[in-house]
């Protein structure tokens, strides 16, 4: 069996409140295994604990009891440099270019200045942002500092991508540069967290679901296993006109089935621009 | 040390409104602190302009270094608070080591602060508009117990130091009455070389408690003779300091400020950056103020970096050149700069909750 990415074992995050007289407890006994090239998904509400677990195994905070292991090691300099982080709130220095930053993000990853030129130029070209390379962050909508974040992530080719909600604030195209990312990732092998607080497409891509509720786990396994209803299957049927729809889910009824929900099916945004982009092909 | 990160930290210490302020301030010392040039009484033409010049860069050093330090360690010691929110995750999740990170934060800090210390200094010698030789405070030498000193009373004093003192030095003898000395009139100073008739000699009111003298030339031991003129009274001298006036240029006092001043200014802001990180901004800055103000008014801890600064200002401010600072000083500022920086330190490795 190969050694896991991430090791949690009983991990524990407490904050003091109340000027330290007593603690919070944002995470509780989180002890977790992610396998290699694995695509892992959080889930769960606001509050829940999936930003402390992602600034854990980013090493931005330590765990207050139990222990983290990344690529069988405790967390150090050596390991920091195979982790990519996109955190929550894009919290970049505002007042650099897109490409300084990128620069100074490299330089702290020990990168040498001409890799990061290289790098960073071709991937601020695949999320889209190769035109606004010397514009300061600050002059940056939230979608496009999400793109800016997981060019950044992404910089060293880390070995272990960690994406705090990473579709938060991107539009349809963003979604669609974030889906192509995280299937080269797949492809190379890369392991990814990622989290989510909505049941977005990303996380039914996820190999793992941990659903995380007031920061313990509740559940996890494969997503259809979290986020499947027992006994529940969802079809979608295209070219059937309204009376064979009826008469079909008469069919149903009449076998002891019950259908659920019966709609005109919506495509997706990300469907929609594609198909209503210049030049595209209507369906 | 990271130089991308320092030059974000340099960028930050080299704010443009930083740069509107110090502007704003600097307008405003022209305006009020006008000296007209008749105020100088008493003096030839020469030492009058030298002393304009001089009170010039006093004011220029006063007030705009005291706007700079203090607008520089708020922002240091806010810097922790500014990773704290957010910035951490992304510069402190990084390969680079926490020392490396806390020293880059600093330089960067530090070398922006030099640079406004430069600014300031040549708005202060544009401002004075002028150099002349003139003289560099040197060591000081305090001269024991109170002696008498009534009204024709005099006293000598034989130095056997000051044998090798470059030529066209002076002394400069300073005292405070013990008794009521509104009787005095002058207080005059000779001074000679043993084995030498060369001999120089000054006389000064007695209300000013201090006079200057031009040293002869000479190997021997020099020899200063103190007469006291005047209505009987009975009175003592005392607190008697000499200090050694050596010729030197007069922007050289530019220089020791702006040395002083830097290395005032970085211990400042390694010491608000790691207290920052354990405690409220604010807090950090007041109790650094606190401890700088209380060591200035009580004279204490003189080996504290920026403790020599009022001297020094007061000596530039009378058109001297102030003596360079105590290799102590140098010695307890590495001191408080690595505490400073280990706190910080500290802190980055126990993550981002205080």
């Amino acid at each position: 069996m190969p050694l896991p990415v991430i090791l949690l074992d009983s991990v524990d995050r407490d904050y003091p409140c109340l000027w330290g007289l007593r603690r919070r407890a944002a995470l509780t006994g989180i002890s977790a295994k992610v396998a290699p090239g694995t695509i892992f998904g959080l889930l769960g509400p606001n509050g829940s604990g999936k930003s402390t677990l992602l600034r854990l195994l980013a090493g931005a905070e330590r765990p207050t009891r139990g222990e983290i292991q990344l690529f069988g090691a405790p967390l150090d300099s050596a390991t920091r440099g195979r982790i990519g982080y996109l955190p929550e709130d894009s919290p970049f220095p505002a007042e650099l270019s897109a490409q300084a930053a990128l620069e100074l993000l490299g330089s702290l990853q020990g990168m040498g200045r001409g890799e990061i030129r290289r790098q960073g130029a071709e991937l601020l070209e695949r999320v889209g942002l190769s035109a606004e390379a010397r514009t300061p962050l600050s002059r940056f909508s939230r979608g496009m500092a999400r793109r800016f974040g997981l060019a950044q992530a992404l910089l060293h080719s880390p070995d272990l991508l960690l994406l705090d909600e990473p579709s938060a604030g991107l539009d349809a195209p963003g979604f669609l540069v974030l889906g192509e990312l995280l299937d080269e990732a797949r492809a190379l092998g890369t392991t990814v967290v990622l989290s989510s607080h909505d049941k977005d497409e990303l996380l039914l891509n996820c190999d793992e679901l941990l659903l995380l509720l007031d920061g313990r786990v509740a559940a996890r396994g494969s997503s259809a296993a979290v986020l499947g209803r027992p006994g529940a299957t969802q079809l979608e049927i295209a070219d059937l006109d309204q009376v064979r729809l009826q008469e079909l889910e008469s069919w149903v009824t009449e076998r002891g089935g019950r259908v659920v929900q019966s709609a005109p099916a919506s495509r997706s945004l990300v469907e929609l621009y594609r198909s209503e982009a210049p030049g595209a092909r209507r369906p | 040390m990271n130089l991308a990160l320092g030059r974000l930290f340099l960028r930050r210490a080299l704010s443009p409104w930083l740069g509107v302020c110090l502007a704003a301030v600097g307008a405003c010392l022209v305006w009020v602190e006008e000296i007209p040039r008749s105020a100088v009484l008493g003096l030839d033409p020469e030492r009058a302009e030298q002393v304009l010049r001089g009170l010039l860069r006093g004011s220029v050093w006063t007030l705009l270094p005291l706007v700079l330090v203090l607008v520089s360690v708020s922002a240091a010691a806010r810097d922790p608070e500014r990773w704290r929110r957010g910035e951490g995750l992304v510069l402190g999740t990084r390969r680079a080591p926490p020392w490396r990170v806390a020293t880059s934060v600093w330089a960067g800090r530090t070398l922006g602060l030099v640079l406004w210390t430069l600014a300031i200094a040549a708005a202060g010698e544009l401002g004075a508009a002028g150099s002349a030789p003139c003289f560099e405070i040197g060591p000081r030498e305090s001269l024991s117990a109170a002696r008498p000193a009534a009204a024709g009373g005099a006293f000598s004093i034989e130095l056997a130091g000051a044998r090798d003192l470059p030529p066209g030095s002076r002394a400069r003898l300073s005292w405070y009455w013990l008794g009521d000395y509104s009787s005095l009139e002058t207080v005059h100073l000779k001074a000679w070389r043993t084995g030498s008739e060369t001999t120089r000699t000054r006389a000064q009111s007695a209300l000013v408690q201090h006079i200057e003298i031009d040293l002869p030339t000479g190997s021997g031991p020099l020899q200063l003779q103190v007469t006291t003129v005047g209505a009987e009274s009975a009175l003592a001298i005392g607190g008697l300091v000499l200090e050694y006036l050596h010729p030197a240029p007069e922007r050289l006092g530019t220089w020791r400020l702006l040395v002083a001043l830097a290395w005032f200014g970085a211990t400042l802001l390694a010491l608000a950056a790691g207290l920052g990180a354990w405690i409220s901004a604010p807090s950090s800055v007041a109790l650094l103020t606190v401890t700088w103000c209380a060591a200035w008014i009580e004279g204490v801890l003189e080996a504290l970096p920026g403790l020599a600064l009022p001297r020094m200002l007061r000596s530039v401010s009378a058109g001297h050149v102030p003596q360079a600072e105590e290799g102590a000083v140098w010695f307890v500022g590495a001191l408080l700069i690595s505490l400073g920086l280990a706190l910080r330190v500290l802190a980055l490795r126990r993550g981002l909750v205080r």
